[in-house]
């Protein structure tokens, strides 16, 4: 069972000093290391169901690459993500490990099959494991059992106060990048093909990350029923080069 | 709502529940709780397909609790839930699983029926299952249809054009060493396409067909071969 492990007698005022920097900005720099594909999460292992879609026909060129995208962000996990992070953001910030228990005890549940149960508990405990090393922060403790991915990486920005819009943009970018990265790998489209769609998705990353900011957990939810399908066909799925 | 209790051809006890409104309009309240208790095998159902009628606004909400006691089973096969052009229905399915018990959860929902041209071009449908197995929750789901459903249901990521929706999840100590069996139960159906998966104590099933017709014709023998008894007679007549 996943528990927060609550470090007693930082006083508050010393955990809000270290918020803001020394000159008074919040730096986003941290995000462009923690969602770097060198960052050692192996997201480049996943694919979220990508591959099967590319295998059954669904996604075979740059159209139905974008559409698939926005459907993942609009209507899937994009959206759940990001309202999942920004929930674990705000009890850091307020300093509630109760509610941190619960959003990643909902956030692991959300899996609707083992190899996304896999994708999203194995990048949340290798980002939780590396930030904690790497980044440590009285306000950022470590979890117990399993962690997922938009739980950890919203814990370890509110930790070092990075602001949650960007954070939740910068999260649901690099999963964008990650998957036109594996449909390069995997699919008809080449590089610039790539790009083209990663520049295209921007504006649906930011206007969702905004949004996600101000819903509710009862808020999370999705349509994306088929592609989840592809996620179980994708167990057997004869020739594979992703672990979802 | 009614509970009737049929003389079973299982081995426990066979309840159907009954909608004397002989159906869901707009802005009805239903809510189920069951509880059973340790040691009890209980099989529920219902008489017929759920029909969800046209609503010019409020949402219909159906609340289903479902509590199993140490060392007890409780299938859970109603049978399909059906929306009309502009239903909007909220359905929430919330389990309290013991360690040791036994719970298979299956719901179908069918956006019009093609045969009767019924056609769903707008509404609401949204489905959210929490299941706890001891203190924790394993599985949570939240489908949700707003809009326009039509154009939902055509994008390959939702439904790729089909119509009729299901989802089978058994929480059980073995459910994951079920897993190779229940993929040879899932043979290729024309017009259904059927998947399994396994995790965490847990087994999903998950089926997408273009009628009400086909997924029937899925699930039927499926359920069969999963459950190992018979259907209720009442998803025979």
């Amino acid at each position: 069972m996943a528990r927060t492990r609550i470090i007693m007698g930082i006083p508050m005022a010393e955990q809000h000093d270290r918020l803001p920097h020394e000159d008074g900005t919040q730096s986003l720099l941290p995000l462009f290391v923690w969602l770097s594909p060198s960052f050692p999460v192996g997201s480049y292992a996943y694919s979220h169901t990508l591959e099967w879609a590319v295998e059954s026909g669904d996604v075979g060129d740059e159209a139905s690459l974008i559409a698939w995208l926005g459907d993942l962000m609009l209507l899937g996990a994009g959206r759940n993500d990001a309202i999942l992070l920004s929930h674990a953001y705000r009890s850091i910030a307020a300093d509630r490990a109760d509610d941190l228990d619960e959003v990643n005890e909902l956030a692991l549940a959300l899996s609707p099959s083992a190899e996304l149960h896999l994708e999203t508990s194995q990048q949340g405990r290798s980002f939780l494991d590396a930030t904690l090393a790497a980044w440590p922060s009285p306000r950022l403790r470590d979890i117990e059992g399993e962690v997922a991915f938009p739980v950890a990486v919203g814990m370890a920005a509110a930790a070092h106060g990075v602001p949650l819009s960007a954070t939740a943009s910068a999260y649901l970018l690099a999963m964008v990048q990650n998957l036109v990265s594996a449909a390069i790998r995997s699919a008809p489209i080449g590089q610039s093909g790539g790009t083209r769609v990663c520049a295209a998705m921007v504006p649906i990353v930011r206007n969702l990350a905004e949004e996600a900011q101000n819903l509710s957990l009862d808020d999370i939810g999705g349509a994306t029923f088929r592609a989840d399908l592809g996620s179980f066909h994708h167990e057997n799925q004869y020739t594979r080069l992703f672990r979802s | 709502m009614r509970i009737r209790l049929p003389r079973g051809e299982g081995c426990g006890l066979d309840a159907v529940i009954v909608n004397t409104a002989g159906g869901i309009a707009c802005g009805d309240l239903f809510s189920v709780e069951i509880d059973v208790q340790a040691g009890s095998v209980v099989t529920v159902a219902t008489p017929a397909a759920e029909k969800v009628y046209r609503s010019d606004g409020p949402v219909a909400e159906l609340s289903v609790k479902l509590s199993l006691g140490s060392d007890s089973r409780l299938d859970w096969i109603p049978q399909e839930t059906l929306l009309f052009d502009r239903a909007r229905l909220a359905r929430r399915l919330d389990a309290e699983v013991a360690p040791d018990a036994r719970l298979t959860l299956f719901e179908a929902v069918v956006f019009g029926r093609a045969a009767r041209a019924e056609h769903v071009t707008q509404g609401f449908f949204e489905d959210r299952w929490r299941i706890r197995r001891g203190e924790r929750l394993v599985y949570a789901d939240a489908l949700r249809l707003e809009g326009p459903i039509a154009d939902l249901l055509k994008k390959p990521s939702v439904a790729d054009g089909a119509r009729a929706l299901a989802t089978l999840v058994h929480v059980a100590p073995d459910a994951e060493s079920r897993l190779e069996s229940v993929r040879q139960h899932l043979s290729l159906n024309s017009g259904c396409e059927a998947a399994a998966s396994a995790w965490n104590g847990l087994l999903a099933v998950r089926f997408c067909a273009r009628s009400i017709e086909a997924l029937r014709s899925a699930i039927c023998p499926f359920l069969l071969a999963f459950r190992g008894e018979p259907l209720p007679r009442v998803w025979l007549s």
